[in-house]
């Protein structure tokens, strides 16, 4: 038997959540939060839900790509209408497509759930949702909630992390 | 080499081509235990093992598997399928010792891609509360999405519409669709008086119903209400039993507050339909042509999942996951999962409990799928028998964050099930605790506005004792649909 953390709940070897209290039990091992690969970003975790839209359609999303500044590295993010960006927090059920958080996104002020990239007939947006510290555009800080266009081109901050992004292949 | 026949890949790790990914990893870790040149077993033998590295090399990688799988469909072999599935188990290997452990298996039902939807004649029939209550807004905008609904089908559908109050009135019998405007004209000819009756209307609009039913056609009743019905609860359920057998599905869309929705979420379980929640009379529009949208795209019918346990390990529970959150109970080991529909996901979360002492490859359980595929017009199965290694020194295993990802939204779901269990038992600190404990989990997930409506409801319980009707089905109903979200 494996006892909870939090409630004191006991239960079958194996069990993951608690069902006392909701608590991812194996928290404090990083189990599956596979370190950052030095030389690349890691992947979009993939959710149950995502799915890519079919290409050939000029309005379909386009994939995204992102460039760490201050490191130079960078990630290809998949066509998806909506991508989150933040921190992973796999115990509250936050899986961002992409996670910041081996890129000092802690220090830097990304918040778990930072912002969005949304991809509409063929338009993209940027929205801030709700983060502690701020989205800038291209220097500018976004109202939270509210939709920006985001050109093909441009320069995102968050918090104080600064990166670069592309929409499509150009 | 010519005229010599390649081996094929699926032959040499002894699967099924339409083996899950799962199935295909886990046969060859038992090959490689098997012909393995330092295995020490008498069947070691390089040249097999290399062709099992081989075969694992293209069937383990599903990029490299789906190229050659379309190698095999081009020469003729291969099958068609129309439904796939993917299975996820939370651990390769268990220790083995005399205690229970928990197991979670993941299953996502999903079309092959190989075959198309094809269009099914639906037999749809409205059934509209007319009470008083329904009077101004509600009604107007249950009439204009029966308008809209009518607009959306096709000739060969038959559409019929029942009015209740205390009694039932045929607005429109059911019929094929030759004459749209009259049944719009109908439609707008219902006005709101008196009581509600769910009984009357339940009855008129399953007799309209079974007019037209036919075994290929989709027989769908729709109850529209935003009351209670007293009395006849027991012959609702009764009837909605015989609708069920017959194979007609009941969905029920309750407007407002002052429905009952555990009664009429168990009337249309009886039947595979399900319950929705319409908070603003603005969104029964939305909600219906959601509703009716993917009936006709029909993939397959009846999709069963059964389970057959060993003495080593059984089903402690299962869930469905995907496209709504819910408890699934089995008859005799079979869990019905109703039809799969295009764009529809549909997932299943099993808790297996299990238990083994004596190391070794263990067969656990079988899963077994089957379903009718109207395109084909034949009966599909796919099967599955849940193997695993049972070792004295089990490693730490990485846990798929897709399986994290189902698990912590089912968590919040079982979270709030337990608080009407609580509330109902008068267990009110609990219930308040709970409550609360939901909403935290609920604004680490970023649904803000659930939080906010547990956290109201966690001050309302520890003041009065009880949760307002309002709160009770926003909690109900937001959570069911943490399935849906990304």
């Amino acid at each position: 038997m494996i006892e909870c953390p939090s409630c004191g709940k006991k239960h079958r070897v194996g069990t993951l959540f608690c069902t006392e209290c909701g608590i991812y039990l194996p928290t404090g091992k990083t189990l599956w939060t596979e370190p950052f690969p030095t030389d690349e970003l890691s992947a979009p975790r993939a959710s149950a839900w995502d799915t890519e839209v079919p290409r050939g359609d000029e309005n379909a999303p386009q994939t995204v790509r992102v460039k760490i500044v201050d490191t130079g590295r960078e990630v290809v993010l998949p066509a998806l209408p909506e991508l989150l960006l933040g921190r992973l927090d796999p115990t509250h059920g936050i899986f961002p497509h992409l996670d910041l958080g081996a890129e000092k996104g802690l220090e830097m002020g990304v918040s778990r759930r930072h912002a969005k990239i949304v991809q509409r007939e063929g338009r993209a947006y940027i929205e801030d949702v709700g983060s502690a510290n701020g989205t800038f555009l291209n220097g500018q800080r976004l109202t939270p909630y509210l939709p920006y266009p985001l050109p093909e081109k441009s320069e995102v901050q968050l918090g104080r992390l600064r990166l670069q992004v592309i929409i499509g292949n150009s | 080499m010519p005229g010599e026949e390649e081996k094929d890949l699926y032959e040499v790790l002894g699967v099924s081509p339409l083996a899950t990914q799962e199935e295909i990893r886990f046969a060859y870790r038992k090959l490689v235990r098997r012909f393995h040149p330092d295995s020490g077993s008498e069947e070691a033998s390089a040249e097999r093992f290399q062709k099992v590295q081989e075969a694992y090399k293209v069937l383990g990688d599903l990029a490299r598997r789906q190229a050659y799988d379309r190698r095999r469909a081009e020469r003729g072999i291969g099958p068609t399928v129309a439904l796939v599935w993917d299975i996820l188990v939370s651990r390769q290997q268990l220790p083995a010792v005399p205690d229970e452990q928990l197991l979670y298996m993941l299953i996502d039902i999903r079309p092959s891609g190989k075959t198309s939807f094809k269009r099914v004649p639906l037999n749809l029939c409205l059934v509209i509360d007319q009470s008083t209550s329904m009077d101004g807004d509600r009604l107007d905008h249950v009439k204009a999405a029966a308008h809209q609904i009518v607009d959306g089908l096709e000739k060969e559908d038959v559409v019929g519409v029942v009015a209740f109050n205390d009694r039932a009135t045929v607005m429109v019998p059911s019929q094929s669709l030759t004459d749209p405007l009259r049944v719009h004209a109908r439609i707008s000819s219902i006005w709101a008086s008196g009581g509600t009756e769910i009984l009357q209307g339940l009855r008129a609009g399953l007799e309209q119903i079974r007019r037209f039913h036919k075994p290929d056609t989709i027989s769908y009743l729709i109850l529209l209400t935003d009351g209670r019905t007293y009395g006849d609860e027991e012959q609702c359920l009764t009837e909605a039993r015989r609708a069920g057998l017959d194979r007609i599905e009941i969905s029920v869309l309750g407007i407002g507050e002052d429905w009952n929705d555990v009664f009429l979420d168990q009337m249309a379980k009886q039947t595979g339909g399900s319950s929705w929640y319409i908070a603003y009379p603005q969104q029964v529009r939305t909600v219906m042509r959601e509703l009716v949208q993917h009936l006709a795209m029909l993939l397959a019918r009846n999709v069963t999942l059964t389970v057959r346990p060993t003495e080593r390990a059984w089903v402690e529970a299962a869930f469905r996951t995907a496209p709504v959150m819910e408890h699934l109970s089995s008859e005799g080991g079979v869990y019905s999962l109703g039809n799969l529909l295009a764009g529809k996901p549909m997932q299943v979360l099993f808790e297996i409990v299990a238990r083994e002492q004596t190391p070794g490859f263990h067969r656990l359980l079988q899963v077994e799928m089957n379903t009718e595929v109207p395109t084909f017009n034949r009966h599909e199965r796919l099967i599955f028998d849940l193997e695993r290694e049972f070792v004295s020194e089990a490693p730490e295993e990485p846990v798929s964050p897709t399986l994290v990802n189902v698990l912590s939204r089912l968590s919040i779901f079982r979270m709030q099930e337990q608080v009407w269990k609580a509330l109902e038992t008068g267990h009110i600190d609990e219930a308040r605790r709970r409550l609360e404990t939901i909403a935290t989990r609920m604004l680490d997930m970023g649904e803000a506005e659930l939080a906010h409506v547990a956290l109201l409801e966690a001050g309302r319980v520890a003041q009065g004792g009880r949760i307002s009707s309002k709160g009770e089905k926003m909690i109900r109903y937001g959570t069911r649909g943490l399935g849906l979200k990304p």
